[in-house]
């Protein structure tokens, strides 16, 4: 599962495909990087042909990490959208509020994410993973 | 004229005030998983793991501070991919340990706040938002409430990606 990062769009295409499937390959990884989506570690297929293509495009080189991303507003939907941008201006208006504010504004946020982070708890710790065999050592990886 | 100078003297104190906390509130994400290629790669990710499984499992909490300490001193060999993600889980341990005064709670901003920086990329994981609300708390506890809603938002933020993630 390791191996399976998707090729950044900067080093794509360093090499011409030779043929067919070749160019069928770098379209699927542009696809890919394009939509800048991640690889779905359990589907095989399409990490064996990234590592492929990377393996062509540069022969010896590890394959990159996941591309990063970076937040947009731009890029969420329109509700999501208006959601972020009222909770940034609530950043600013507390914030910027005055030095003599009641200390309860932090508190407030604080429990907001606690319970946001309530619905994660089901979720195992990367260690957690790693000792379940579900990441890290005992699974792909391979060397 | 005195009302057009008080518009701009607003204005001129509005919109720095703006861009600086957007900054603060800034999240870049990155999708990465944890993986290990090679005998000395995969024997860092057990033994980190191993720590953090003995940390979380111990009552005595020197015992999980230099445990959770003695992973984020580790040096990271090469063929490990996302080890950021186990030192994220071993910064919010202490984070946790440490927050239980001010002075402790200073010292988990001091050390964790860096790890979680706005230039910084996050992984795109729960272990983040959870490291993020540590922060937040200790922030709190330390008296920094703007660093505490800050990294309380980015935790919020952080959490509607995963669960957009999430959404087919």
């Amino acid at each position: 599962m390791s191996e399976s990062g998707v090729t950044p769009k900067a080093s794509v295409g360093r090499r011409e495909p030779s043929d067919r499937s070749d160019a069928s390959d770098v379209a699927l990884v542009h696809l890919l990087a394009e939509r800048a989506r991640p690889v779905e570690t359990s589907d095989a297929e399409v990490a064996e042909i990234v590592a492929r293509t990377w393996a062509r495009i540069d022969p010896g080189a590890q394959p990159p990490a996941r591309p990063a991303r970076t937040v947009s507003l731009r890029r969420r939907s329109p509700g999501v959208a208006l959601g972020l941008a009222v909770a940034a201006a609530l950043a600013v208006a507390i914030l910027h509020s005055d030095r003599g504010r009641p200390p309860s504004d932090s508190e407030a946020l604080g429990e907001a994410a606690r319970r946001t982070l309530a619905a994660f708890e089901h979720v195992p710790r990367p260690s957690e993973r790693v000792l379940a065999g579900e990441a890290g050592p005992d699974e792909g990886g391979g060397g | 004229m005195r009302r057009r100078l008080g518009w701009a003297l607003a204005w001129g104190l509005f919109v720095p005030a703006c861009t600086s906390e957007s900054e603060a509130l800034r999240l870049d994400v990155v999708d990465v998983e944890l993986s290990a290629v090679g005998a000395e790669a995969r024997a860092y990710v057990r033994r980190c793991a191993e720590d953090l499984a003995r940390a979380r499992a111990s009552a005595d909490p020197s015992e999980r501070e230099a445990l959770a300490l003695a992973v984020l001193e580790r040096p990271v060999p090469s063929g490990v991919e996302g080890a950021e993600l186990l030192r994220l889980e071993a910064a919010e341990m202490l984070c946790e340990t440490w927050d239980s005064d001010a002075a402790g709670a200073r010292r988990a901003v001091a050390l964790v706040g860096p790890m979680l920086a706005p230039r910084r990329r996050l992984p795109l994981d729960p272990i983040s938002a959870r490291a993020l609300v540590c922060l937040g708390d200790a922030a709190d506890r330390a008296g920094d409430t703007d660093l505490a809603a800050t990294s309380y938002l980015r935790a919020i933020r952080l959490m509607q990606m995963l669960q957009e993630e999430a959404m087919p």
